[in-house]
């Protein structure tokens, strides 16, 4: 506030009114900065991450040694969460599996945004036939959903992590074509756009010093609920035999074990369900809570 | 403490009971934070009360406190009163069903903004109709009446517009609209906050004199809210002041604005009024200026805007002076595709400028007027090089310039010519510090400066050169708009094109920035392209004016003599609709203004040719 | 309105290239996989000559979508049998199971997300926000063991799976159906539930509403009168990406629940590499998602007077 002379009755700053209690009540303001929300997600997501790195180091039994002594035991002591029906410990299990579940979902979403985001800059950026071709390839792409696809992959080159990965790395392109192009729009309609053009700033610069800068909150925020929405079609797939073969512990296959299970032990389903849950559960927090952080502009959008 | 509410003289002898609305006390919070603090404000039937401020007073909070109507989390405490048919109903503790019944039927609200304030999903008639049918008129009755309304505030066909979607209204006739539906239920008390500050200056005529009408028409009593001193003096009987959430000065207007007596209001009066200016033409006496050394003194403006300043211009009074054109503009035309509306039909082009042609001299300070679409963002951008003309050319220094590629622009345009813009919050990148954003010029143009060239362009413009550290939200309005000159300044240019520079910012502030541009014009010997919707800033600022109109130039002359003797029907208009303190003081009304936008309040019909028939 | 038809067609045109041409990536020849290594000569080259496999790439295609037009896609490579007749019984199952699923999406959606919308500053709001988002978070496939372990066989209510037509016995038919439409729609209904939320609470920030409350709406009236309509332009869209997601959830469900729709359908072809099978559910799939778009599409214009007639 030192800058500027007659500050006195300069009240063109955030004021009182400045920050708009409109849309942004002020008890609001306390609760961004800790957001039970933001913090919630990240203990859940931070849970799976740290299983994942743990099974690289640890796990309580070798997660696929077969133990015909040790069948369908209870949770206890020496199995936390018991065994499944071929004596493997739940546990080690659900551990390792959390890498197929970040592995899955990093892959994917890293696919997804890789394409995406500058398919998405160059659609909101660019005139004429070449936005019209990219919207409407989106509009195909979301004819075909991330299990239909895989299954079709699975079907030409068979069930495998790749191409469960890549299935749903394609799927997931056009949501982030789609707010990619819808930030770079606003973007690029902004005066400061103009004042770098005007500047003498070209268009690869624009997009690397304004458009990129300034959508990267958006593409973070769908990049969260999209790694939600990879790990329940993972997991589906994997239930339906498409995804991660056997013997490589992923959640979805162990539910498939579990389900004829039923009437014998429900308790093997509960905890690879309780896992994909908690998992999508956080990845969605996540994205919520990120959305309020870095684009207040749209509070939240599930 | 606020000083205490002076009584009118002639108002005393009137009945208590003639009170519409009685504030006392009022005081708005947010958690702990007080917004508004013990606000006083009376209003009697058929007393037009001015509410003035800028933005961040708490005038918008202490309106919507009348209503009842405060955002969620805000909490307003004192006594607000206003007058019904069953006595005097207190607004703050009142039951939400209790104030329902009081809304819309005893006190009505019309907002700023007209184009998000109708539903845009209900025809507009019954948008209208429902205002009297919540507070018991039936459905028949109820319709006939809407059309009655949208008749009285003059919307052509009013039948067809009844049918109407809001989307397929003008902005000033949905205002209008919102209006009818304020008056509909004869409310006692009418709320307008800002209802025309979105409005161009010929519709703002219009809707003020339909407000004025309306409500003298119902003997209702009206509070009115608005940062332009002008408007609420054209408008107003009895005024207030308010400043970080108080009220710090009530009175007459006659008396509050000719001899204020709060310091606030001393500045702020002194602030809105541009004719008034020091030896050196500035507004803020030195207050505004970037360093102590005066710069080159500039005579005064007023009849003789032909006068140079010393440097920089050879030889005296006759035309010659001006030398060789910086800017040629010739037979420039752009068309844009219009916007599909059938399927079948091929879209209307729609005609952003159509052969405009005119040269700016070297060291010219030229204003471009016109209202909202007629053409002066494009011509703009035309000249700044960041589009490219249907036809017609644009010279630079000599340069042709149109048509050329990014690169080519670089020399020709780029170095030459810089732009400030309206929006002090968008035209930073707010992902960027401000070194960055006023060194982006230079880095672009690979120029040499640095850092070095940052802090000196960031103290030129007034800013203490540390700000370069920071980024762009943590600086007001008015410091956002420095930054954007220093940037525009960074390649040393020749010609300074600003668009709507001083349009976003408050009273005070405004003032400030324009003694800035004249400053840096004057020092750094600068052509300046003025662009502005407002006539008195362009009068203060500017030599030659060209006032454009539907994409054509419709008059251009020296600033003074235009205003004076306006030529061109359009700008008879355009001059006579638009408020002035000394009109008011002089007597005008809004009336006066309607009737000097020339064909009374329909005069914003033309800006959408086909309402109604959905 | 032409214009979304002619764009329809596009699509639809687009997507079975893209499906014909996945089917012509797999290596190898497909009479002969599906008649095995061991097949002579003679049979692969009848097989091939029966099949018109023989014949060049365009008139293959243009057989193929003649075929899926017509109602008569031909039989399978492997078992030899119709598709036609197969693919409508197994399509029926599904319709009605996504179906029942939305239904029960709706019903659980609309209250849900009005409510969290109108309470979202307090206990009820958070709680029942909480409760959507966990929603969110359960696969449907999950869904579907958790309703089986607790209805099938904990209480033993209904049946953990298999299907009766609705003309067969009613009864058994509603019984049968329950569980799995259940786990579509609770899931379903819990996504749906938020964007609902969303959608109220953009609304409620809106200028009219403020218009509406200062001509003596309640604020609940003002959300009725002004909101809904509204706010209803936006769910309509997602609506129709529910669909998709539902139709594709089916596939899973019908495998828990061992129903013969289409996703059993699909899967089993897909475990005999029975190609052509794959090819034809698939872009039966995909049509019904795209024309659900274009309905979506045309009834937003229905919603919102401002983009009538520019379509």
């Amino acid at each position: 506030m030192s800058a500027g002379p007659g500050a006195g009755v300069d009240l063109g700053g955030p004021g009182p009114e400045g920050v708009d209690p409109a849309s942004r009540p002020p008890g609001a303001i306390r609760d961004r900065r800790l957001s039970p929300t933001l913090l919630v997600g990240a203990v859940l997501v931070g849970l799976v991450v740290v299983g994942a790195a743990v099974s690289y180091v640890w796990t309580p039994y070798d997660p696929v040694r077969v133990d015909a002594t040790a069948r369908l035991l209870p949770f206890s002591a020496e199995h936390w969460f018991g065994t499944d029906r071929f004596g493997r410990d739940v546990f080690s299990r659900v551990l390792v599996g959390a890498r197929t579940t970040l592995l899955v979902g990093v892959v994917s979403v890293g696919l997804a945004a890789a394409v995406g985001v500058p398919l998405g800059i160059l659609a909101g950026m660019t005139r004429g036939i070449l936005p019209t071709l990219i919207m409407r390839a989106c509009d195909l792409l979301l004819a075909f959903p991330a299990l239909l696809l895989a299954i079709m992959f699975g079907a030409v080159f068979g069930g495998s992590t790749l191409t469960a990965m890549v299935a749903i790395g394609i799927a997931t392109i056009p949501s982030f074509v789609r707010v990619v192009r819808a930030g770079t729009l606003q973007v690029m309609s902004t005066e400061y756009v103009l004042a770098a053009r005007a500047a003498g700033r070209m268009r690869p610069a624009i997009a690397w010093r304004h458009v990129l800068p300034n959508v990267s909150g958006v593409v973070i925020v769908q990049a969260s609920v999209s790694f939600a929405i990879a790990v329940l079609a993972e997991a589906a797939l994997s239930f339906l035999g498409f995804g991660t073969p056997p013997p490589t512990p992923s959640w979805g296959r162990m539910l498939q074990e579990a389900q004829p299970l039923l009437f014998l032990a429900p308790r093997i389903a509960v905890v690879p369900g309780v896992a994909v849950a908690l998992a999508v559960l956080g990845f969605n927090l996540l994205g919520d809570g990120l959305r309020d952080v870095l684009d207040p502009r749209t509070r939240e959008i599930r | 403490m606020s000083p205490a509410v002076r009584t009118v003289p002639g108002r005393d002898d009137r009945d208590r009971d003639d009170l519409v609305l009685d504030v006392a006390g009022l005081s708005v919070h947010a958690g702990d934070l007080p917004l508004v603090q013990d606000v006083a404000l009376s209003v009697r039937r058929g007393e037009r009360v001015g509410l003035i401020g800028e933005s961040g007073s708490g005038k918008s909070l202490t309106a919507l406190s009348v209503l009842g109507l405060l955002p969620t989390g805000l909490r307003a405490s004192g006594r607000v009163r206003v007058a019904t048919a069953q006595g005097p109903h207190d607004v703050v503790g009142s039951s939400e069903r209790a104030m329902s019944a009081v809304r819309g039927r005893d006190v009505a609200m019309v907002f700023q903004e007209p184009m998000t304030a109708l539903n845009p999903t209900m025809r507009v008639g019954r948008q209208v109709a429902e205002a009297m049918r919540l507070h018991g008129v039936d459905a028949r009755a109820a319709g006939a009446r809407a059309v009655e309304l949208l008749a009285d505030v003059r919307l052509p066909d009013p039948a067809a517009a009844a049918r109407a979607y809001p989307h397929q209204l003008s902005g000033g006739q949905r205002q209008r609209v919102v209006l009818a539906m304020a008056l509909a239920n004869d409310p006692g008390l009418l709320v307008a906050d800002e209802p025309t500050t979105a409005l161009d200056v010929t519709v703002q005529a219009g809707v003020l004199d339909l407000i004025v009408a309306g409500v003298a028409a119902r003997d209702a009593g009206l509070l009115f809210i608005s940062h332009d001193l002008a408007v609420v003096a054209t408008v107003c009987d009895r005024v207030a002041v308010m400043t970080d959430g108080r009220i710090v000065e009530t009175g007459d207007v006659a008396q509050v604005l000719t001899a204020p007596d709060h310091p606030y209001t001393r500045r702020l009066v002194a602030a809105a009024d541009l004719s008034v200016v020091d030896d050196r033409g500035r507004l803020t006496g030195g207050a505004g200026t970037r360093r102590p050394s005066a710069p080159p003194a500039r005579a005064s403006s007023g009849g003789s805007a032909a006068a140079p300043p010393e440097h920089d211009r050879p030889g005296d009074g006759s035309a010659d002076w001006l030398g060789a054109p910086i800017i040629e503009v010739s037979g420039l035309s752009r068309t844009y595709a219009g916007r599909r509306t059938s399927w079948r039909a091929r879209p209307e082009p729609v005609h952003a400028l159509r052969d405009v042609s005119f040269t700016v001299a070297r060291g010219e300070r030229l204003g471009i007027v016109g209202e909202s679409g007629c053409g002066k963002s494009t011509l703009l951008r035309l000249l700044a090089g960041l589009d490219t003309p249907t036809s017609g050319t644009v010279r630079i220094e000599g340069a042709q310039v149109s048509g050329r590629s990014e690169r080519e622009l670089v020399p020709l345009v780029r170095r030459r010519l810089q732009l400030v813009f309206q929006d002090p919050m968008g035209s930073l990148d707010p992902r960027m510090r401000v070194a960055d954003i006023v060194a982006e010029p230079l880095v672009a143009q690979g120029l040499p400066g640095g850092r070095e060239r940052v802090r000196e362009l960031l103290t030129a413009v007034g800013l203490d050169p540390d700000a370069a550290r920071r980024y762009s939200h943590q600086f007001s309005g008015g410091q956002r708009q420095r930054i954007s000159i220093a940037r525009a300044l960074a390649p040393s240019p020749s010609i300074l094109v600003a668009d709507e520079a001083v349009s976003a910012l408050d009273v005070s502030v405004r003032a400030q920035v324009l003694d800035l541009l004249a400053d840096l014009v004057d020092d750094l010997g600068l052509t300046l392209v003025f662009v502005s919707h407002d006539l008195a800033v362009v009068r203060h600022l500017c030599e030659r004016v060209l006032v454009m109109e539907a994409g054509r130039i419709v008059e251009e002359g020296p600033t003074a003599a235009l205003f004076e003797a306006p030529d061109h029907p359009y700008t008879r208009r355009l001059v006579g609709s638009i408020p002035t303190i000394a009109g008011a003081l002089r007597g005008d009304r809004p009336a006066d203004l309607a009737a000097g936008a020339g064909s009374d309040a329909d005069s914003d019909v033309t800006t959408d040719p086909s309402p109604a028939r959905p | 309105m032409l214009a979304r038809l002619a764009t329809l067609l596009g699509s639809l045109a687009v997507s079975s290239v893209v499906v014909f041409a996945f089917m012509q990536v797999l290596p190898g020849d497909p009479a002969r996989v599906a008649l095995g290594l061991n097949a002579s000569e003679e049979a692969v080259a009848a097989m091939r000559s029966h099949f018109g496999l023989d014949r060049p790439l365009l008139v293959r295609y243009l057989d193929w979508v003649g075929g899926l037009v017509s109602g008569n896609p031909g039989e399978s490579y492997i078992s030899r049998a119709q598709i036609g007749p197969q693919l409508a019984d197994r399509f029926a199952v599904t319709a009605w199971l996504v179906l029942a699923g939305m239904v029960i999406a709706l019903l659980i959606a609309l209250p849900l997300g009005v409510l969290m919308a109108v309470r979202h500053r307090d206990a009820v709001g958070l709680v029942t926000s909480a409760v959507s988002q966990i929603g969110v978070a359960i696969p449907s496939f999950l869904a579907g063991i958790l309703l089986i372990a607790v209805f099938a066989v904990g209480l033993r209510w209904l049946p953990a799976g298999g299907w009766t037509p609705p003309a067969v016995d009613p009864a058994a038919f509603l019984a049968r159906l329950a569980l799995p439409a259940l786990s579509l729609g609770l899931v379903q209904g819990a996504v749906l539930a938020r964007y609902v939320r969303t959608a109220i609470l953009d609304v409620m920030s809106e200028d009219y509403v403020r218009t509406a409350r200062s001509k003596g709406l309640t604020p609940l009236r003002a959300l009725w009168r002004h909101g809904l309509r509204n706010a209803a332009i936006p769910v309509v869209t997602v609506l129709a990406l529910q669909l998709a997601t539902l139709l594709i959830g089916a596939v899973v469900v019908e495998r828990v629940f061992v129903v013969p729709g289409l996703g059993s359908f699909l899967l089993d072809a897909v475990a005999q590499r029975d190609l052509v099978v794959v090819a034809d559910i698939v872009m039966v799939l995909v049509v019904c998602v795209l024309v659900v778009n274009t309905l979506a599409d045309l009834a937003y214009g229905l919603l919102d007077p401002r983009t009538r007639g520019v379509r």
